[in-house]
């Protein structure tokens, strides 16, 4: 790898890890009896930001270094359905992240303090919070295993 | 300081942070008595506690992820295979996913209390023990068994009152 690229992969990563931890403050903020409003833009607004950016940088990583050098390793190796399970998976599903995080900066920006009144649309966005945290981390998990597969 | 130095240092404060902030927070649930209206000082010290707690767990999953881009920069791709690895990964959204069913109140105190002592201690076992050689089923297996013997011994220890509120 050259510098280029382990900045690019390690960018993927900080960054991805940064989003998924905005959502979760995000959640947990949600399921408190008051949230702030304020706060839930932010989290949400920067789970947006983080993930786009990890998108981004992932691109990059695998147009320029992983489709030329790491995937030809994995499907030599004895780990293929690391590349054609989980990075094929994964590379189709964190396609919807960046969306998910912005619909819940959209919605919460949008519509405010009815936020917290409306028991049913706390309860939709932490349906919609939930969902984008579990992808995140099968995504996250996901990246762990086609790494380990390089060998 | 080396990146390699740099994060075992934080992943050990982070595991000391989280490891403690549970034992205090098991030693507060085992000293209240449930009747018992929380005091100011008792919020505080909760807070604090969960503070110290939330601190730890960033560190130990920002100095893990640093764990994982060096051993894949170094060419250490073998090691994101072993079980052991996988069995802190998996306790660890263990101790996320119960801590935001324990704020959604979707748990009973108890039980979210024993999986995030449980867990804690696990993974620290996990990182001491990272040279024993478990398969992952056996690991998950033993997990679940510390679960159920720590929820018994919790109801025990409430049921005969050991820790009597002073």
């Amino acid at each position: 790898m050259n510098t280029s690229t382990i900045i690019e992969f390690t960018l993927h990563i900080l960054f991805g890890l940064a989003g998924m931890i905005f959502v979760y403050a995000y959640l947990t903020a949600l399921l408190r009896r008051d949230p702030s409003v304020r706060f839930l833009s932010a989290a949400s607004f920067s789970a947006a930001l983080a993930f786009l950016l990890s998108w981004l940088t992932g691109g990059m990583y695998y147009l320029w270094y992983y489709g030329p050098s790491v995937k030809g390793v994995i499907l030599g190796g004895q780990y293929t359905w690391a590349h054609a399970i989980f990075t094929e998976a994964k590379e189709h599903v964190f396609l919807f992240l960046p969306f998910l995080a912005a619909t819940l900066y959209a919605v919460t920006a949008l519509l405010g303090d009815r936020v917290k009144e409306s028991a049913e649309l706390k309860r939709s966005l932490i349906i919609l919070a939930g969902a984008t945290l579990t992808i995140g981390i099968a995504v996250t998990l996901s990246g762990v295993l086609i790494s380990g597969a390089v060998r | 300081m080396d990146w390699q130095t740099l994060l075992i240092a934080s992943h050990i404060i982070g595991t000391v942070f989280g490891a403690g902030g549970v034992t205090f927070a098991g030693i507060f649930y085992l000293l209240k008595r449930p009747v018992d209206p929380l005091t100011t000082l008792d919020q505080h010290f909760l807070t604090t506690t969960y503070t110290v707690l939330r601190i730890g767990i960033v560190l130990i999953v920002l100095s893990g992820f640093g764990f994982f881009i060096l051993f894949r920069l170094q060419g250490h791709s073998a090691y994101l295979y072993s079980p052991m690895m996988w069995g802190k990964m998996v306790i660890t959204v263990v101790i996320l996913l119960n801590a935001l069913l324990h704020h959604w109140r979707r748990l009973p105190w108890s039980l979210g209390s024993v999986i995030s002592a449980v867990s804690w201690y696990s993974a620290l076992l996990l990182g001491v023990y990272r040279r024993v050689h478990l398969d992952f089923a056996t690991i998950m297996g033993l997990y679940l068994v510390a679960i159920v013997i720590g929820y018994i011994l919790m109801r025990m220890t409430q049921k005969k009152n050991i820790f009597p509120t002073a």
